[in-house]
Parts: C-alpha cells; sequence; structure tokens
C-alpha cells in the first residue's frame, strides 16, 4: 500500500517543534467515504494550527460545507517553517489533517484571509503543496484556489494569487459554489467535453452572488506607479460589482453542533458562542463595525441550546460570549442567567470580550466575575472628547472613570486600556490626552475609600498605529508616517506622570505595512512574491518579521510603499476595492468622513438608523429601526 | 466521593500530545461524560488527577495509569461505561479499578523500540547493552554530564521481526532514579550499531508499582 504524505512525514514529527499541530485525529474531525464524494475541499487557515483551529469562522465553514454528503470538507494549516523544511527536503506534499491526502489533489482549497500578514504564509502553503503561486500558472488539473474573510474586501494585492474570493458571510455561498463545480464537472463529462477551469469561474463571476474572480477584471494605472484609471468586466455578462453575502435570518444560521477539539492548547482555547454579528456603534477607524453590518443577534434559548451543545460535545471548562460588541446584546442578562443555570455546576467559566464602557453594567460583570476574575479592559481609543467625536466613539470621560471607579471598587486593582495613535486630525494636545486620562483613572483609585490595603493599582495604556482600512469612512485618509508615528510614541511617553501607569506601544513597522495592504492594489503581487522568495513568512510573528526584507522588495520591484501607506485619497479617485460591494454605501461613508471632520458623532444603530445602505439585505433589526425613524 | 484508577492506551496523533495537553484531554473527557470530578480547594482550583509516570512526546503507552477523584459515589461499572463512551480516538480506557498501591511506589516500567527496516543487529545490540558500563550524555539545566545508565536498565531482548528489529527494555521508573530508554538507543545509535536516522518508535507496554 503506498503510504499518504500524512503517514510519510509521521516518522519527522518527532523532529519538530508541537508535532501536534500536524496530526489530525481530533476529537469530532469528520471523515467521509472517499467513494462517495463528489468535491473535496481543504481549507487552510493560513498560520499556525494553534491560531487557526482558533477561529470560529472555520469551525462554522467546516461545518456547513461538512453537512452536505457529496462535499468533503477537511482543515490545514500553514506548517511552522521546522515542518516546512521538512517537507521540502523529503519532497512530501503538504497535506489536509483528516484524509492525509495531498492538497494539490483537492477540487477546491480555501483560503481565509483574517489579516494582511498571512499573505506570504498563503504562497507558502500553496508552493509546499507542490502548486505554482501565480493563478495564471495553475492549469486546470489543479484545485481551485478561493480566498474569503475580512482582507477579502479589498483581495487587490493578493488577487493574482487567486481565482476567486467568496465576499462576506460563507456558510451559505460556499456551499453553493462547490455544488456549482459539482455539477459543471458532471456536466463537463456528460457532454464529453474537458473541464475549464476559466469558463467555470467565468459562470462563477456572471451568476453566483458574492464571488469575485479577479481575472475577470482589467485595470489600467496613470503610469506604471500612478493612480487607477479604470475597472473594468473584460465580458459584458461580468456584473462591474461583487455583492457581499449575508445570512439573514442569524438566528437559524447554520451553528456546528460538533467542532474538532484539540488536543494541544490553542489560543482561543475555549467555546466560542457566536451571540451577535455586526457592530451598531459605527466607529469610523473601524472595519469590522462596517464590513459586518448589519447588526444580528440570536435569541437567548437559541443560544441557552447551542451552549450545551458546544459543552457536551468538547467538555471546555470556558466560554466565552463573542459579539463585536457584547453589551449591545439586548438579552445579556437573561443569556447569562439561564447559561449560569449548569455553568457553575459544570465548572465552567465565563468570559465577556470587549465590553463597552458606557454599557458597562456590574450587575453582569458580578456575574461573570465569581469564578476567575481576569484583567479588566477597555477600549477608549483615544484620549480627548474631540478625537473620541472624530472617531465617534460615542464616549465621555465621566462614562470612562465611572466604569473604572465601579471597577476597582469591585476590588480590581488594575485597568488596561486601548489607544490608537496617528488618527486622522489628530494635534498633539491629543496624544498628550492618553496619558493625562491615564493619569485620572489612577487617581480615581486612590480616592475609593474601601481600596485594599497596602496593594497599589496599575493601569496599563496600550497603544496602537492607526491602519486605514477600506470601506470605512476614514479609507481615504493617509496613515502618519512611520517618524511621525515613532515621535508621537515618544511624545506620550514623555508625558506620562505616574509609575502606576504601564505603556505598551505596537511597532509601527508592521502598521506600516498593513497600511500597504489594506489599501493597496494588484501591483503589490510582485512586491509579496519577492519578500516571499527572500524569506518573508508568519509575518505575524514578531521573531519572524523581517521588515528589511520587505523594504528592500518594494526597492526591488520599484514600488512605492509609501504611496499606498501614506497617500491621502480624495473622493474622486478610483479605489482599488471599488468592485466589492461590502453592503455599506459609498455615499454613507464620504458622509461619515465629512461628519468627522466637522467633529460630529452619529448616533448607533439601535438609537437611530443613519442610512448607511445596508437596510438593503432586508434584516428585520433594520426594517424596523428604518421604520420607526421614518414616523 | 470515590476514587479510581484508571488504565488507559495512548496511540496514533496522541502520541504527540504533551503531558499537560494529556490532562486537559481528560478533564474534557470527563466534562463531556457529566463526571463531576473533586477540584482542589484554594484560589484557583484545579481538578484532581495524578499520573503514573509522565509519557514522552512521541511514545505511545500501552498500559498507562492514572488516578481520578469524584465528588460523589459512582461504581466502577457506571464510571467505565460513561467514560468509554466519550472518548476521543487513540485514547482508550482499558480498565477501572479502585486506587492501589500510591504511585510514588512505580518502581519500574517496560518498553518496546521497533527500529523499522533495520536487520541483523540483535546480536551487536545485546553485546552493547550488556556490557557494565554504557556511558550516556544527560544534559541538565546545569550542564552536561556523564552517567552510566546500565544500572538502571533492568533487563533486555531483541529480537527480528519481519524486517525490523525490536528491542525490548525494563528501565528503572522510580521517583528518584527513572531513566529514559531512550538514551539507551541513543546510545546504540551514537556507537553505529542503529543509523542515526532509523525510523523509531516507541511503545511503553506496563508500569510496575511495588
Amino acid at each position: 500500500m503506498t503510504k499518504n504524505p500524512k503517514q510519510l512525514a509521521e516518522k519527522f514529527l518527532k523532529n519538530v517543534q508541537k508535532p501536534g499541530r500536524y496530526t489530525g485525529g481530533e476529537l469530532n474531525q469528520i471523515i467521509k467515504d472517499k467513494s462517495k464524494i463528489k468535491a473535496r475541499f481543504a481549507f487552510c487557515f493560513p498560520d499556525a494550527y494553534e491560531i487557526g483551529m482558533s477561529n470560529l469562522g472555520v469551525k462554522i465553514l467546516y461545518g456547513a460545507l461538512n453537512r452536505e454528503e457529496d462535499i468533503w470538507c477537511e482543515r490545514t494549516y500553514t506548517p511552522w517553517q521546522d515542518f516546512g523544511d521538512i517537507l521540502r527536503r523529503e519532497n512530501i506534499p503538504l497535506y489536509a489533517h483528516e484524509s492525509g491526502d495531498a492538497l494539490r489533489d483537492f477540487d477546491i482549497i480555501g483560503f481565509t484571509l483574517q489579516y494582511e500578514m498571512c499573505y506570504t504564509n498563503v504562497l507558502y502553503t500553496l508552493e509546499l503543496s507542490g502548486l505554482p503561486i501565480y493563478a495564471a500558472e495553475r492549469d486546470d488539473s489543479m484545485p481551485i484556489i478561493i480566498g474569503g474573510g475580512p482582507c477579502s474586501y479589498n483581495p487587490e494585492p493578493v488577487a493574482d494569487f487567486f481565482d476567486c474570493f467568496s465576499i462576506g458571510e460563507g456558510e451559505e455561498a460556499l456551499v453553493e459554489f462547490t455544488k456549482c463545480l459539482i455539477s459543471y464537472k458532471e456536466e463537463c463529462k456528460a457532454r464529453g467535453e474537458k473541464y475549464s477551469k476559466k469558463d467555470f469561474l467565468h459562470r462563477i463571476a456572471a451568476n453566483l452572488k458574492g464571488f469575485y474572480v479577479p481575472s475577470m477584471y482589467n485595470v489600467s494605472y496613470e503610469g506604471k506607479n500612478g493612480k487607477i484609471t479604470d475597472i473594468s468586466p473584460l465580458y459584458p455578462d461580468i456584473p462591474e460589482k461583487v455583492e457581499r453575502r449575508i445570512i439573514s435570518d442569524f438566528d437559524k444560521a447554520f451553528f456546528p453542533e460538533k467542532s474538532p477539539l484539540p488536543y494541544i492548547e490553542t489560543v482561543h482555547d475555549r467555546i466560542m458562542l457566536e451571540v451577535a454579528r455586526g457592530c451598531m456603534r459605527g466607529c469610523r477607524f473601524c472595519q469590522a463595525g462596517m464590513i459586518y453590518r448589519p447588526f444580528r443577534y440570536k435569541a437567548p434559548d437559541t443560544l441557552a441550546k447551542q451552549a450545551r451543545c458546544h459543552y457536551d460535545s468538547t467538555g471546555y471548562e470556558e466560554m466565552s460570549l463573542t459579539s463585536l460588541s457584547i453589551s449591545d446584546y439586548p438579552h445579556l442578562l437573561t443569556l447569562v442567567d439561564s447559561l449560569k443555570e449548569w455553568t457553575d455546576e459544570c465548572k465552567v467559566g465565563l468570559s465577556l470580550p470587549s465590553m463597552r464602557i458606557d454599557s458597562f453594567e456590574s450587575e453582569i460583570m458580578k456575574k461573570i466575575e465569581e469564578l476567575r476574575k481576569s484583567g479588566l479592559t477597555f477600549a477608549p481609543e483615544a484620549g480627548t472628547q474631540r478625537m473620541r467625536d472624530i472617531i465617534n466613539k460615542n464616549l465621555t470621560e465621566e462614562e470612562i472613570l465611572r466604569t473604572c471607579a465601579d471597577a476597582f471598587r469591585n476590588g480590581r486593582t488594575s485597568v488596561k486600556l486601548y489607544f490608537m495613535l496617528g488618527l486622522p486630525g489628530e494635534t498633539d494636545e491629543d496624544i498628550i490626552g492618553i496619558p493625562r486620562l491615564a493619569q485620572k483613572i489612577v487617581d480615581e483609585y486612590y480616592k475609593n475609600p474601601d481600596k485594599p490595603k497596602g496593594r497599589s493599582c496599575e493601569v496599563t495604556i496600550s497603544v496602537a498605529c492607526f491602519v486605514p482600512k477600506c470601506d470605512t469612512p476614514f479609507q481615504w485618509c493617509g496613515q502618519d508616517t512611520r517618524e511621525e508615528l515613532i515621535r508621537k510614541q515618544k511624545l506620550l511617553g514623555q508625558n506620562i506622570t505616574s509609575r502606576k501607569i504601564r505603556y505598551n506601544w505596537h511597532e509601527s513597522k508592521v502598521s506600516f505595512l498593513e497600511a500597504v495592504f489594506a489599501r493597496g492594489d494588484r501591483r503589490l503581487s510582485a512586491v509579496i512574491e519577492n519578500a516571499y522568495k527572500n524569506g518573508a513568512v508568519f509575518d505575524g510573528w514578531d521573531e519572524c518579521f523581517d521588515f528589511d526584507n520587505w523594504m528592500r522588495a518594494f526597492d526591488e520591484t520599484g514600488v512605492s510603499a509609501a504611496f499606498y501607506a501614506n497617500r491621502a485619497l480624495s473622493f474622486d479617485d478610483i479605489l482599488p476595492w471599488s468592485v466589492i460591494d461590502c453592503g455599506v454605501s459609498q455615499s454613507f461613508l464620504k458622509k461619515e468622513f465629512e461628519k468627522a471632520m466637522e467633529e460630529t458623532t452619529t448616533p448607533d444603530c439601535g438609537t437611530k438608523c443613519s442610512g448607511c445602505g445596508i437596510a438593503k439585505y432586508g434584516v428585520p433589526f433594520c426594517t424596523a429601526k428604518r421604520k420607526e425613524c421614518a414616523e | 466521593m470515590t476514587d479510581f484508577r484508571i488504565t488507559f492506551s495512548k496511540k496514533g496523533p496522541l502520541v504527540f500530545i504533551s503531558h499537560l495537553d494529556l490532562s486537559h484531554t481528560f478533564v474534557r473527557a470527563f466534562n463531556r461524560a457529566g463526571i463531576p470530578l473533586r477540584y482542589s480547594s484554594g484560589f484557583n482550583p484545579h481538578p484532581k488527577l495524578v499520573f503514573a509516570l509522565p509519557l514522552s512526546v512521541g511514545m505511545a503507552g500501552e498500559n498507562e495509569m492514572c488516578d481520578v477523584g469524584l465528588v460523589k459515589d459512582m461504581d466502577a461499572e457506571e464510571f467505565y461505561n460513561k467514560i468509554s463512551a466519550v472518548m476521543p480516538p487513540h485514547l482508550v480506557i482499558k480498565s477501572v479499578e479502585p486506587v492501589g498501591a500510591k504511585f510514588r511506589n512505580v518502581k519500574d516500567a517496560e518498553y518496546i523500540f521497533t527500529i523499522r527496516s533495520v536487520s541483523g543487529v540483535c546480536e551487536q545490540i545485546k553485546a552493547f547493552l550488556s556490557s557494565d558500563d554504557i556511558t550516556v550524555t544527560k544534559k541538565s539545566k546545569s550542564g552536561e554530564k556523564q552517567i552510566n545508565i546500565k544500572p538502571q536498565i533492568y533487563s533486555f531482548h531483541a529480537a527480528e521481526i519481519s524486517g525490523d528489529t525490536q528491542l525490548v527494555i525494563k528501565a528503572d521508573s522510580a521517583p528518584d532514579s527513572y531513566l529514559n530508554p531512550e538514551y539507551a538507543v541513543r546510545a546504540l545509535q551514537n556507537a553505529g550499531i542503529i543509523p542515526q536516522d532509523a525510523d523509531i518508535t516507541c511503545t511503553r507496554t506496563r508500569i510496575n508499582l511495588s
């Protein structure tokens, strides 16, 4: 019997770090009879196993695809370099975890693109699979390479590597896509014709909503390094805009009853209960707040059942209620109470991520806190009211201080706050406002008469660099230069007045590259290829990231990084991502940008519909709000 | 309150998970089975789960042992049925019995090494391991040390089975004089008896308590 690649690789596993990354065989993995399968789908998270296994989207899509009898979806991750080197040396192709079969023998390989810094890992994964990195160089015998996830809202920097992108929520879309491939292949067979990938992709681009096929569009530029002058479909039946897919009845959205349970520790090693999708806040820098609209949530009964189902199939000792802004969930208290009917007894700890300060309810926190006290984290994002109004954070200083005072009264001694530097319209006064706010929080601690004796407090301020993202009101803004960001980071540090304040800042190098790719176009594929060929891989990991290598890649390819990162765009510019319609209208984004410059805020969707355009999807929350606002 | 001793096997992909990961895997299995574990008291309670002897990453185990404390009474058969129904593949419960001798009484353990596609070396292996001095280099935090491991090798046997060589070793596993038998195999590799790049797998077949 010939061995499959996984079996061939097994004897080398004892020589690598964390061999459990590569074995598969987890509880709840799905094994199917290959003879009954019409399409094989390899779902790749292009990062280390312990990151990929933590992703909720992968779990959902794995379940949704495998619900189909004739589709078998398997998982794979980017091998860490020690194992990648062995695969290369021994000439073993990268495999899918369930069957151990080579990825290159699959019908489809799907990559979820969660952050820009994973792009070189996509190339690495393709190469280890024995596949050419450019779509144009892959023939009809090779799998279709499809991308999805948040980076697919501007897929242009990696457009040349992919055959296709799934735009928006994939639960239904990916199943439809795979079914189309099955029927297309059957059709070809019946007609005695050869399967043509190009013809299939053409059909998809023309007929299936939510799929973008980059090779069906032509992009023209003003000279080699100039602006985009035109983006147009190559054929009359190809749509000018690709509309994002969403699940309108979220309560009935597909829910995976069983998901593979990792043996080795992963980053989010717990139940992730997806309470809500979308965010109704409208912070102007936040891409997630725009591209996951509209706000939808599940009924507490549905969630209670799903939570129990998760527990029974995994036995996890922790559960996180996930949502972009959990405190906006209207039934949070009901849900927490119903979960606590059994979680306390089973010793399952509940945690809430992303709390907003204003809606922070100490009643809920007290319930959550009982089992384990974790640090309290908040994201005011900016240090002054003016700046918070520009970004539409809708949060006052009084609210921030009151919440921290509450937390201190409840016995906490440390608070962590997230901020951003380099936001549009920022002045030095706004930057100095950050340590000032932190100092006021420290003062708040010492105002508490019941503070624990002999213990001081710690206020951590963690400061990221602003990255302009597509499909946000700030998509037209340039990023501050690195020199300017470094100056601002220093200025902030110089204004810290207390040793109770701990200050962390993000390296501006990574943020700079993120800005390049977030608003980049197709000319960047040459840069990514160059950096990759010179060793760039796992760029999201500090120990692997090599900035100089990237800068050389820009030099060698003659592409200006600053052109993408630091340049402010005008409303007349053709945006590289203009083919992708994320559902929120460009006119809304423009209006929001103008309001930002006027330092005026926009209320959240729960208070008043701001007419972002997403209501066209007919989700009940929007319809009701629109009606209410019209009255 | 009941305490059980579980004998289990750990094979396949589970060979590559660490002792700590194995412990999590067990706790989650008990959770799925709805078996209420006894937790330690203290600020950060954790379940009472004690293993006889940690298994090196990369080794399979045929008869591993673990003691677990429950908060309620349960008979061994019910416990066995409940837990067996939820175990992941390759982690198999072989028997459940009342807790006997304490694990600090672990005396020795037996291992089988399979050296794939290597033949004609049995006599050399036997001669090498029969010597009174098998000095190996052990790395520890305080640096490298030269140690004669022969006194910790209680018995051994080598045989050829369908083109592979099998080496059976019984080694000291008492808490303060435990020997990882891989040292013996590495010594055989360093002596040139077994090729450096040989495909070697190992299974611990028994743990003996005094």
